[in-house]
């Protein structure tokens, strides 16, 4: 389209760009924040603010968490819980989600009803902790990775699934595959979009959260990393934990830039990763949005 | 009457043939039935509790029943009314401020010409997301602390340093204000993909009846992403009492509690703290029944007026 532009679309283009520029800025400055606290030198910044550059630079936090074997174990629990929740959580909703997207299956209107009813009803925190507790599964890995599927994602495998091209599982079918086969071979595979989007939610879920940690792990060897982060970062009157409660303790005391690189090391894969998931979950996001 | 009869048992077998031939995909549904079974329907029987004396030792079978009595017992408590009134305004300020947010950063980045410059912001802006509720709350300690940033410059253009994160007038504010840096970029997905499905040729008819920009978006762009904001409207609404717990119990200490005890923390404080597992069920049922009344109320009002319904 060729047509000339007046001066006030130009002012308002200028101004739209001047706008995006500010707005783009404040997203990346409490993350720049964060990583010039965790590279000032800790005599330097003492408890002074700090505006966007590190005062002095040092990369003493970062060695000081890293020789901590807490850290790291911490750092294990988390990923053992985002990996083990994640491939249950895509195992367990693929497989019911398949069974739904079968048109002639015959349990499809009750099984999905017995779903939906979830979306709209809840027991709340209470009952489920109690229930969690009552099934012995305290201070597991089950608490933390079990609870995780629901039926909100299954509607959107479900979708995704239906949109798939029939003529290959068709033609599987007339080669005598059964259902397995055909969701394995056929059906996962050509939902990798969806299924990358997915895992990416369920770690950034696992990976981001401490509540659970709360409610459902006494035990502090089992902790995630958040939780350390949490008694890091937060000065909690309730910190029952001895252990972190003494990390925590000489960081106070030694310095800010600790809690900085607290936060830096655990954000910095989830922020390397995301960017190359980007195409896919714009449209996982759609998926979802569908109503049927 | 014989041949009827003959009918209705070849349909019943034929019926309980299709059920054996699905066996399989029973088989597939089964894991996910038994953990919705497990950790949503269990719970959701749990919450009889609330009108019981529940003892974790008698169970739900064996507690006495009490009726409304936990009910009239939250209406009487003090804090009820501080509760109640928390927790809706922060969900009612929550929706008025956090609600447009997408939909306006969508209207500003679909005026962006596509290009590396798009791509890199759109990127940016959904980092927050990705970063975890408690890192956030961390950084806002500090950003907003007596002697971090923000107060830096208020002392230095002549202001009198205020402590953001104690105060309780400011609660509301840094929950919101966090929320919508948090959330804005990711939520915005949504609305450009709405944006992007438009039919061009509705632009380029608009623009050579001389439509300006401004009006453009008023009059095409809006009205064709409408059926995207209502449906996303009623779940907001639907929402609206289900605040992002994580982040309060983080946020809040006794010098903010006055605007920062919302329904869900006092459950949290009553119930899992405080062993009051029937009195905190039901302060809990008391929201949920309150929310699936806002949902449905809202999803009528937008049938009525002929927009998306849910149901």
């Amino acid at each position: 389209m060729h047509y000339k532009k007046s001066f006030g679309e130009k002012v308002s283009t200028a101004i739209i760009y001047m706008i995006i520029i500010i707005l783009t800025l404040a997203f990346l400055y409490p993350v720049i924040y964060c990583l010039s606290m965790s590279l000032s030198d800790p005599d330097l910044l003492g408890g002074q603010p700090i505006g966007l550059l590190p005062k002095g630079f040092s990369l003493e936090a970062y060695r000081y968490l890293l020789s901590s074997s807490k850290v790291f174990r911490y750092y294990g629990n988390t990923i053992l819980y985002a990996g083990v929740g994640t491939l249950i959580s895509i195992l367990v909703t693929s497989l019911v989600a398949y069974a739904l997207s079968i048109s002639t299956f015959t349990g499809r209107k009750v099984i999905t009803v017995y779903l939906v009813i979830t979306m709209f009803f809840s027991g709340g925190m209470v009952p489920l902790y109690l229930t969690v507790q009552r099934l012995g599964m305290m201070d597991t890995i089950w608490a933390m990775v079990l609870p995780g599927v629901g039926a909100y994602n299954v509607m959107v495998y479900k979708t995704f699934f239906r949109q798939l091209p029939s003529s290959l599982t068709e033609a599987a079918k007339v080669d005598g595959a059964g259902h397995f086969r055909i969701l394995f071979t056929i059906v996962m595979p050509l939902s990798k979009p969806l299924l990358a989007t997915m895992a990416l939610f369920s770690i950034v879920g696992h990976w981001n959260s401490y509540l659970n940690a709360v409610l459902y792990l006494r035990d502090s060897n089992k902790h995630p990393i958040q939780m350390l982060l949490r008694s890091l970062l937060i000065s909690l009157e309730m910190l029952e934990d001895k252990d972190m409660g003494a990390i925590a303790e000489q960081v106070t005391t030694s310095s800010r830039t600790v809690k900085g690189a607290g936060a830096m090391i655990a954000m910095i894969p989830i922020l390397c990763v995301y960017p190359f998931m980007q195409k896919y979950f714009a449209k996982g996001v759609m998926v979802g949005s569908i109503k049927e | 009457m014989k041949t009827d009869i003959k009918i209705k048992e070849s349909k019943k077998t034929v019926f309980i043939k299709k059920v054996k031939h699905d066996g399989v995909l029973y088989l597939m549904a089964l894991p996910a039935v038994i953990l919705i079974f497990v950790f949503c329907y269990v719970p959701m029987y749990g919450v009889l509790m609330a009108f019981q004396n529940y003892i974790p030792a008698k169970g739900v079978f064996g507690s006495d029943w009490v009726g409304l009595k936990h009910f009239i017992s939250f209406l009487r408590d003090p804090f009820c009314g501080r509760i109640v009134r928390n927790t809706i305004l922060l969900g009612v300020e929550s929706l008025v401020f956090s609600f447009p947010a997408p939909i306006i950063l969508a209207l500003l980045l679909n005026e962006l010409k596509a290009g590396k410059f798009k791509r890199v912001v759109q990127t940016i802006s959904y980092m927050p997301h990705f970063v975890s509720t408690v890192i956030i709350v961390g950084l806002m300690l500090e950003i907003f602390s007596l002697s971090g940033i923000v107060n830096d410059w208020i002392v230095k253009l002549g202001g009198e340093a205020i402590s953001f994160m104690e105060r309780p007038e400011w609660f509301r504010t840094m929950y919101i204000g966090s929320g919508i840096w948090q959330g804005v970029g990711f939520s915005s997905i949504l609305y450009l993909a709405a944006i992007s499905g438009i039919n061009p040729e509705l632009y380029e008819s608009a623009i050579l009846d001389g439509a300006s920009r401004w009006k453009q978006v008023i009059h095409i762009t809006l009205p064709c992403i409408m059926p995207t904001i209502s449906i996303m409207f009623i779940f907001a609404v639907g929402g609206i009492l289900g605040n992002d717990m994580q982040k309060i119990l983080l946020m809040y200490s006794e010098a903010n509690w006055e605007t920062s005890d919302v329904i869900n923390t006092y459950v949290y404080r009553k119930g899992l703290l405080g062993g009051q597992y029937s009195y905190s069920s039901a302060v809990g049922l008391f929201m949920s029944v309150i929310s699936f009344v806002l949902l449905w109320i809202t999803n009528k009002i937008s049938r009525k007026l002929g927009a998306e319904s849910l149901f």
